[in-house]
């Protein structure tokens, strides 16, 4: 192949990756503002906005697979959540657990009679999160139910905090709290791990709910209406990300899903590599499955929020996964064939760094929103381009692989806990 | 593109000469406003002069008339405020006199009220220093703030005064529908102490539950024996479950392995299946003598009336109130008493005689023989467990690890006779024994367990 021809290859390559990232960022930049914005109007108050009469009853669910080491710390964050006792009762799902999860239950049990316990046998467990939520369901008492991971931490204000917002406003289906990295100092995966979620949550979920009210829920530190989720028909059991399933139905519904800042709950995240790769690549595979659900219907949809959602799982997983493949081919190309970009119009390279300027600008706002802009947070927001994002390119592939190609069955697979000696402690 | 540095000049010097002059505002209102303060501070020092002569006290009153006439409220308050300070109550009263025709007790009242964050912990920090009846009034309503940072804040300055009649209202505060402020007055008696415990073991009697159980609650927090002979009637007689389980809680923090046998009686006789469930977990938390037998006994009788609580058509195992929470608590207890996993398994299996007739008394009877001293009756539980069938196995792989070689050489031969595959690495690990018994007894059981799943496979 001559060398012209591999350069007006590489020079279509290469503007076809600027349309790309510049949708996706674009995108971006529009949401960034509107988190922006709303995140002068979301200002952290010292107390929770105030109930007319009695707070109303939560049911807090909580699945565990498998959660010895995390299960006793996320209990009594729950147990000292600053909320009436008598309006609140904690159902733990044991989903077959064969560690010592179910001793550490029984143990916080016999001090609080708020907890209680669902035990799925041993060899009918393992169907997922779903699964286990909706088994839940049937025997919460209240009208109010809130999802929390086994291994989270919710401050001691959150859950007032997310259920005032709820009941203020009857068009809410749920709201949804912040979620903050415990062990984000910990190494360069867990840093841009803390970087991913502060962007995530002030540029998507602020920045949709400040534009079309409708953020997306993110499988913990959440309540829902009971109502809401019977009309949209429970969990997916199906859906191994049923956060997002569920999103879309419920707006389908008609309901909003707003985004509150302020009720904030701690996680420990992946500290390794092959743990976050798994973890990625089931909420890969997970967000493809709901894309394959609801996209044949896309044409038929009329409500603005339900196309966003779709179109946001769409930026996520395969516009932003075929721009980096596209970004890495050019410069593979240019290397090998000895193009050099000294060939390539100025104006297209620029165009290429003034996206990168731009997504790292994002991210540096983001983190100003959260008061976490210190320099080492902004140079790993610049190292992760071209490290850890680079990574989600094999995340990508192997999930279109396993569905496209091996047509492998979705099944639920649990993240390994950090040891509670290695995470970091809730500030 | 052009870029015109003249309007770009002219317009960040405008900025800058309108941001100057605010500054330069600012500054002087702030001088203004200190010499003010100044000015009433010098008439507010004429109070403190001793009034010894007709003349000092007629000044003092002109002075105090002059504060009052002051032409800025703000600052004739600031300065009274320092004199709050003085021992003479004569001063500070009429310092307090000074701030409520200053309206600065109205203003702190309505920042306790409907303030920021910051205005309310100035003004809990203002009325503390003025610490009159009005004052603790409004502090007392401040221990029901939504924000418990506030209500602490009030309770800290309430402690710090410690009024006499704010006891009794705190007391009566363990009542109130509005529960942070219920909750914050308990916190701050048991802080005051002293004669505050008498106003609580006096709430005993109240009519409502709430502040019953508050009452014990912070009772127990003093760590007081004497209120103990209060609080035991009341695990006879009060109709409310939180609160006898509060009274059991707050005895065994007051008398440790000492409340035994109270909580011995809580737990067998109490009617609330939670109260009786936390008693045995206080047992054990005290580690009270005897608790052990206690809880294993409780156990076997606790089986014989258990009902499966199981969902049948999910297979779904649902915990959440009645005898199976009294069973969790009692199986954490004996954990928390040192209990193996397999000790409690054999006590559970002990336990459900009733439930399982199938080799449950064998099997508990002979895991109890393998924790023997003696060898010999390790041994011969290790033989018994055969019949136990796979109920056994754990425990006859631990004691495949046991000191002994002839406990070990039982163990392999029980599983050969009973175990499946799942025993075969175990029995594998057995060839490296220095003992050739051990040797011989494993290979045997290997073959037996290979030679029989086959057969199985076969005949499947």
């Amino acid at each position: 192949m001559s060398g012209t021809t591999l350069a007006v290859i590489h020079d279509l390559l290469l503007a076809l990756c600027m349309v790309g990232a510049w949708a996706v960022i674009g995108f971006y930049a529009v949401l960034t503002v509107a988190g922006y914005v709303y995140s002068w109007e979301a200002r952290r108050p010292r107390r929770a906005p105030p109930i007319q009469g009695e707070l109303p009853g939560v049911s807090i669910l909580v699945p565990a697979h498998n959660e010895e080491i995390v299960m006793g710390g996320t209990l009594e964050s729950l147990l000292h959540l600053d909320y009436p006792r008598d309006r609140l009762e904690i159902i733990v799902i044991d989903d077959s657990s064969t560690d010592r999860t179910r001793r550490v239950i029984e143990h916080m049990m016999a001090t609080d009679r708020r907890l209680k316990l669902i035990g799925i046998a041993p060899g009918l467990g393992g169907r997922g999160k779903s699964h286990a939520l909706n088994q839940a369901v049937r025997y919460a008492r209240y009208g109010l139910l809130a999802v929390y991971d086994a291994d989270n931490a919710p401050e001691p204000q959150s859950l007032r905090m997310l259920v005032a917002e709820l009941v203020a406003d009857r068009r809410l289906a749920a709201v949804v709290g912040k979620v903050r990295t415990m062990n984000r100092a910990t190494n360069f995966l867990t840093r841009c791990v803390n970087v991913e979620f502060i962007s995530f949550q002030w540029i998507i979920q602020a920045g949709r709910w400040r534009l079309l009210r409708m953020a997306s829920l993110p499988g913990t530190n959440y309540v829902i209406r009971r109502d809401a989720l019977e009309r949209a028909g429970g969990w997916d059991p199906s859906a191994i990300a049923d956060d997002a399933e569920l999103t879309v139905r419920l707006a389908q519904e008609g309901y909003h899903i707003k985004f509150v800042p302020y009720a904030v709950t701690w996680e420990p995240e992946p500290q390794h590599w092959g743990v976050w790769l798994r973890q990625r690549l089931r909420w890969a595979r997970g967000g493809t499955y709901v894309v394959r659900k609801y996209v044949q219907r896309l044409i038929r949809l009329r409500r603005r929020p339900l196309l966003l959602e779709v179109f946001h799982l769409l930026t996520i997983y395969h516009m932003f996964f075929v721009v980096l493949v596209l970004s890495d081919l050019i410069f593979i190309i240019g290397v090998s064939a000895g193009v050099g970009f000294g060939t390539i119009n100025g104006p297209l390279l620029m165009l290429w760094g003034l996206a990168l300027a731009l997504f790292l600008l994002e991210l540096a706002i983001a983190l100003a929103i959260e008061g976490e802009h210190t320099p080492l947070n902004l140079l790993v927001g610049a190292a992760m381009y071209f490290t850890y994002c680079q990574v989600w390119v094999y995340v990508c592939a192997k999930a279109h692989y396993l569905d496209l190609v091996r047509q492998e069955r979705l099944r639920w697979e649990k993240t390994l806990r950090v040891p509670e000696s290695e995470q970091g402690a809730v500030p | 593109m052009f870029v015109d540095y003249v309007l770009i000049r002219s317009v960040a010097l405008t900025l800058a000469a309108v941001f100057g002059a605010a500054l330069a505002l600012r500054v002087l209102l702030r001088w203004r406003y200190a010499a003010r303060v100044g000015r009433a501070r010098r008439i507010a020092a004429r109070l403190r002069a001793p009034a010894s002569t007709l003349a000092a006290v007629e000044d003092r009153s002109a002075a105090l008339d002059e504060l009052i006439e002051f032409p800025d409220m703000r600052a004739a308050a600031a300065a009274a405020r320092g004199l709050l300070g003085e021992t003479d109550a004569t001063i500070r009263s009429a310092a307090i006199q000074v701030l409520r025709e200053t309206r600065a007790l109205e203003r702190w009242s309505r920042d306790l009220r409907r303030g920021s964050y910051r205005r309310k912990l100035r003004a809990i920090q203002a009325l503390g220093e003025i610490g009159d009846e009005r004052a603790v009034e409004e502090l007392l309503e401040a221990l029901g703030d939504d924000d418990p940072d506030v209500a602490r804040a009030a309770s800290r300055a309430i402690v710090a005064r410690d009024p006499d009649y704010a006891a009794d209202r705190l007391a009566d505060a363990l009542s109130s529908p509005n529960r942070r402020l219920a909750e914050t007055a308990a916190a701050t008696l048991v802080r005051m102490g002293g004669d505050a415990v008498d106003l609580l073991v006096g709430q005993l009697a109240s009519r409502s539950a709430q502040a019953r159980r508050l009452a014990v609650e912070s009772l127990g927090a003093t760590g007081e024996q004497g209120p103990k002979e209060a609080l035991i009637p009341l695990l006879g007689r009060d109709p409310e479950p939180s609160v006898r389980q509060s009274v059991a809680e707050a005895l065994a923090r007051i008398e440790g392995d000492g409340a035994a046998e109270t909580l011995r009686r809580v737990a067998e006789s109490d009617p609330d299946w939670f109260v009786r469930a936390r008693a045995f977990a206080l047992l054990a938390e005290v580690n009270a003598p005897g608790a052990v037998e206690f809880l294993v006994e409780s156990l076997a009788q606790l089986q014989a009336g258990l009902h499966g609580s199981s969902e049948d058509e999910e297979d779904l195992e649902l915990i959440t109130d009645g005898p199976e929470r009294v069973r969790g608590a009692i199986l954490a207890g004996l954990r928390l008493l040192g209990f193996t996993e397999d000790q409690v398994a054999a006590a559970d299996r002990g336990g459900s005689r009733g439930a399982d007739e199938e080799g449950a008394t064998e099997a508990a009877e002979a895991t109890a023989l393998l924790r023997d001293t003696d060898s010999a009756r390790r041994a011969e539980g290790a033989r018994q467990l055969v019949s136990a069938g796979e109920r056994a196995t754990k425990a006859l792989q631990q004691a495949l690890r046991d000191p002994d070689p002839l406990v070990r050489a039982e163990a392999a031969r029980s599983l050969g006779r009973s175990g499946s595959r799942d025993c075969l690495a175990p029995l594998a690990e057995c060839m490296r024994d220095p003992d050739a018994n051990v040797r011989l007894a494993a290979s045997t059981a290997m073959r037996a367990v290979v030679t029989r799943d086959a057969a199985r496979e076969l005949r499947d």
